[in-house]
């Protein structure tokens, strides 16, 4: 069965429900061999790759045959082949590229391999890096500790065998760095039936996770507040941040905060965020903080 | 009682205090010397990736297992730390005593989001 996902393929609710519809068509066809057809694809946002590695990673956890082909000539050939994308899903280009300073490679990682992502990270995002702007140290520390909680939050949640996923991309000329990561867990909606026994709908569940609230209420350890500082720090930022979990699609920017049901869910939990690299603001918190006070 | 000063990065062998495993170990190394009546301070020195989920780990778990007067009273200023790290760790550690402090709360979280869902489960 050939698979396609459209011209145009932006980070965005309409981009991800082209993944999301993908890894649908695979899922409810008969066939067990499909082609990921990408020559009709005229530009795919970077960041998108983890997402969509992630739902060919769980199409051939399903026992299907993933071939990703037209994508032999061109610029598409070229952007997938340096950041990592087409060489983990077995695409092996036909000529070698130069590496490209704003990128964030794709990569999958094992939960149990968080020294390694801790080095991904330091090597992509530490003050050394090549190619990255100069961010300002609050700014370039936030940063890190979001994707850091993205990374834990996903291992403490998801219940997924199958890792976690990420990329991402710094666009220059917009002064803006994306990262985005995927799991194939469980899911929020999944994870607050199963732990407060609640039914809602997978955008009522997104929202509510937003919120600050958790599943750990009977506990030892206390939980939901890395979230909370990932879109706390979004906001000062005027960034954006997204989340999409099942059918429920989450996201807040400057333009506002939109959440609702999706057509076609995402088989796990995607997370995305995008700051403005130029941003100073100071990331303090409103009074400054006394160690005397703390415990 | 003695002063006992636990150097994260020491602990946790690096200088990303991100995991909650590696929290876990802190925890550990906080609450045995706590046990033995001993204060606590914890040292940030050299910490340069921090994250909530190590810290409720770490330092929140702490609030479930003891009481907060005793907390209060062992559990020294922390030193070393950058401003955002101390920010964190008051969050956190705020976070912790309403976890621990206010069920009743977070029940009627629960119960305020009930609702209903056709999606399969």
């Amino acid at each position: 069965m050939r698979l396609t996902l459209g011209r145009y393929v932006r980070y965005s609710d309409v981009g991800l429900a082209k993944i999301c519809r993908l890894y649908s068509q695979a899922t409810q066809s008969p066939d067990s061999q499909f082609t990921v057809d990408m020559s009709p694809t005229k530009w795919l946002d970077a960041e998108l790759c983890a997402p969509l590695a992630a739902v060919l990673c769980s199409l051939e956890a399903q026992g299907k045959s993933i071939e990703v082909t037209g994508t032999e000539l061109g610029g598409l050939c070229e952007i997938l082949t340096r950041n990592g994308f087409l060489p983990a899903v077995g695409h092996v280009p036909h000529e070698s590229t130069s590496q490209d300073p704003t990128v964030i490679p794709y990569r999958q990682f094992g939960f149990d391999a968080s020294a390694a992502f801790a080095e991904h990270v330091a090597c992509h995002f530490g003050s050394q890096r090549r190619g990255l702007p100069s961010m300002s140290p609050l700014l370039s520390t936030n940063f890190r500790a979001s994707i850091f909680e993205l990374f834990e939050n996903s291992k403490e949640h998801s219940e997924s065998m199958l890792g976690f996923h990420s990329c991402g991309q710094y666009y220059p000329r917009k002064s803006r760095l994306t990262f985005s990561t995927a799991d194939l867990g469980i899911g929020i909606r999944r994870n607050i039936r199963k732990h407060l026994g609640l039914r809602m709908p997978s955008f009522e569940a997104v929202k509510w996770a937003m919120q600050g609230n958790t599943t750990k209420l009977h506990g030892k350890r206390p939980g939901g507040l890395g979230l909370q500082l990932i879109r706390e720090f979004i906001t000062l930022n005027k960034g954006r941040l997204t989340l999409v979990s099942d059918r429920g699609f989450w996201q807040c920017s400057p333009a506002g905060l939109t959440a609702f049901q999706m057509q076609l869910p995402f088989p796990g939990t995607v997370v995305g965020f995008e700051i403005d690299t130029t941003d100073t603001h100071s990331y303090r918190m409103a009074s400054e903080v006394d160690p005397n006070s703390i415990w | 009682m003695n002063k006992k000063v636990i150097n994260l990065v020491a602990v946790v062998g690096g200088a990303s205090c991100i995991s909650a495993d590696d929290g876990q170990k802190v925890h550990d190394a906080i609450l045995a010397e706590l046990k033995q009546g001993n204060k606590v301070q914890l040292s940030f020195a050299g910490v340069e990736d921090l994250t909530t989920a190590f810290l409720n780990v770490a330092v929140g778990q702490l609030y479930g297992e003891l009481d907060e007067a005793i907390l209060k009273e062992q559990m020294l200023p922390p030193v070393d730390a950058s401003e955002v790290n101390l920010g964190r760790l008051k969050r956190a550690v705020d976070w912790a005593k309403l976890f621990f402090a206010n069920p009743a709360r977070l029940k009627r979280v629960v119960q305020d989001a009930r609702g209903h869902s056709d999606e399969p489960e």
